[in-house]
């Protein structure tokens, strides 16, 4: 809801993701999963560090459905 | 016109799109009460469809925004700031009217098909000028067999008239509380599963090309009436349906009717002819729960209700049976919504379900920190309006 714009932004398409969990073995410091192997983690990615940062980006190219998005806008709510 | 006589109360009003009727559904969809308006009287009414919208409906666009009118399927977004985004995704997109009540408290939509199915036509006609839309399709449930032959029998009477009006074409869709889903609909008008789609950006739902719009049947209608009215003379009411619960979340009866400024919960519950029950569900299974001695004074009125953090949803009060609990009924509902579920995520497919299970179980404090697992982490809307319902039964103990 807030209106960053420019603030990358970890966006998940919910209905790809198969609950694989690779991205969280990708990005410890960033992604956990839930109780049913889904993962969970904070939107906004930029005060999460470099280090932090070059695991995302590890972990939207390793993902097998291609269901996580590094995205710069701000995703504007409806 | 005996219903307006009957029903002479403050929260009915006889100058919407209703006219002042009361009208019942079925069990099975069809109305009782009201009556519907052909297109001789509808012409006779309100004449033809405007003139007055100016180069590329502008004049519609400034008057949408002046009424401040916000989409009735529930979600009140602005609809001038959906169509601002539409049209820069350029002409030749589809306009859809959703006439898929998913929700089995909703009967608002049905009813304006069967009575007033012009005033909606007309405002599908309106919206199509606007975008220079190739077409407009009405999206509907398989089994809505009377809406379906009033929409039938509406487009007939405006082809052997002669009306202009752009291509209409009738798309049936699946039963199920999802395949209304806005971005479902978007789907099912590709062609694809009917199911919710990944939608990156909220503000293109359709993603890449020209646009297919979605609006909810009421929201079309009013368009088609403030075409008629203009802004000045727009009567700002809205569709309420008190939903009477029968078994397991099952619904027994609902009647729709109209409102306008002042009324209240309690008034429109009245009005309907029936007796205030203990508690009730504000706007529908992703509403919010209240005890009928501390808020039956609440007003039907979204502006007001969003003050109080509050929304009308699509317009669906539902009654709390007698002899039953809030939880118990929250705790139905919920389960109704998580066998619903399309099964495309996960926090939803395994979530909800084991929500349910605590919850059925007696063991609130568990499903309280699976909602909060829950929350947000949905394709659609549906989870975080299941869990919003029961958190407010939670909140009421």
């Amino acid at each position: 809801m807030t209106n960053d714009n420019r603030v990358p932004r970890l966006i998940i398409d919910r209905i790809s993701c198969d609950g694989a969990g690779i991205c969280a073995h990708l990005a410890p410091e960033v992604i956990e999963l839930d109780r049913w192997g889904f993962p969970v983690f904070d939107e906004v990615v930029d005060d999460a560090g470099d280090r932090a940062i070059e695991q995302v980006h590890r972990a939207v190219k390793g993902c097998p459905r291609r269901a996580l998005h590094l995205v710069d806008q701000s995703s504007s709510s409806s | 016109m005996s219903q307006v006589m009957t029903s002479m109360s403050r929260a009915l009003c006889d100058d919407g799109v209703l006219d002042g009727a009361l009208i019942r559904l079925t069990g099975a969809g069809t109305t009782v009460g009201g009556w519907r308006v052909d297109l001789d009287s509808h012409l006779l009414r309100w004449g033809a469809r405007a003139e007055r919208m100016g180069a590329s409906g502008r004049e519609l666009r400034r008057e949408v925004e002046f009424i401040g009118l916000t989409g009735r399927g529930g979600g009140h977004f602005p609809v001038a700031m959906k169509w601002n985004a539409a049209l820069a995704a350029g002409p030749g997109g589809q306009i859809v009217v959703n006439a898929a009540e998913g929700e089995p408290g909703s009967g608002k939509d049905s009813v304006l098909w069967q009575v007033r199915p012009h005033l909606v036509l007309d405002g599908a006609a309106n919206i199509a000028e606007v975008f220079a839309a190739r077409e407009v399709v009405i999206w509907l449930h398989a089994d809505a067999t009377a809406t379906r032959a009033s929409i039938d029998q509406a487009l007939a009477e405006r082809r052997s008239a002669g009306l202009d009006d752009p291509p209409v074409r009738v798309l049936l869709a699946p039963e199920g509380y999802t395949s209304g889903e806005s971005s479902a609909v978007i789907a099912g008008v590709r062609g694809e599963p009917v199911a919710p789609i990944f939608t990156p950006d909220p503000a293109r739902p359709w993603g890449e090309g020209p646009p297919i719009l979605v609006h909810n049947t009421e929201t079309v209608a009013r368009i088609g009436l403030l075409g008629h009215t203009g802004a000045a003379d727009y009567p700002p009411t809205s569709l309420i349906t008190i939903a009477v619960p029968g078994r397991a979340a099952r619904i027994a009866e609902r009647f729709v009717l109209e409102v306008s400024d002042g009324a209240t919960v309690e008034s429109a519950i009245t009005a309907a002819g029936l007796p205030v029950p203990d508690a009730f569900l504000l706007g529908g299974f992703a509403g919010s729960w209240h005890r009928s001695e501390e808020a039956s004074r609440l007003p039907l009125d979204q502006g007001l209700l969003r003050e109080r953090g509050l929304s009308l949803g699509a317009g669906i009060i539902y009654c709390l049976p007698k002899g039953r609990t809030v939880l118990d009924e929250a705790t139905a509902i919920a389960e109704w919504l998580a066998d619903q579920s399309a099964g495309q995520c996960g926090p939803c497919v395994f979530g909800m379900p084991e929500m349910v299970k605590s919850m059925k179980r007696g063991r609130h404090g568990h499903a309280r920190q699976l909602a909060l697992i829950i929350e947000g982490r949905g394709g659609c809307r549906m989870p975080d309006g299941a869990i919003r319902m029961v958190r407010s039964a939670w909140e009421m103990r």
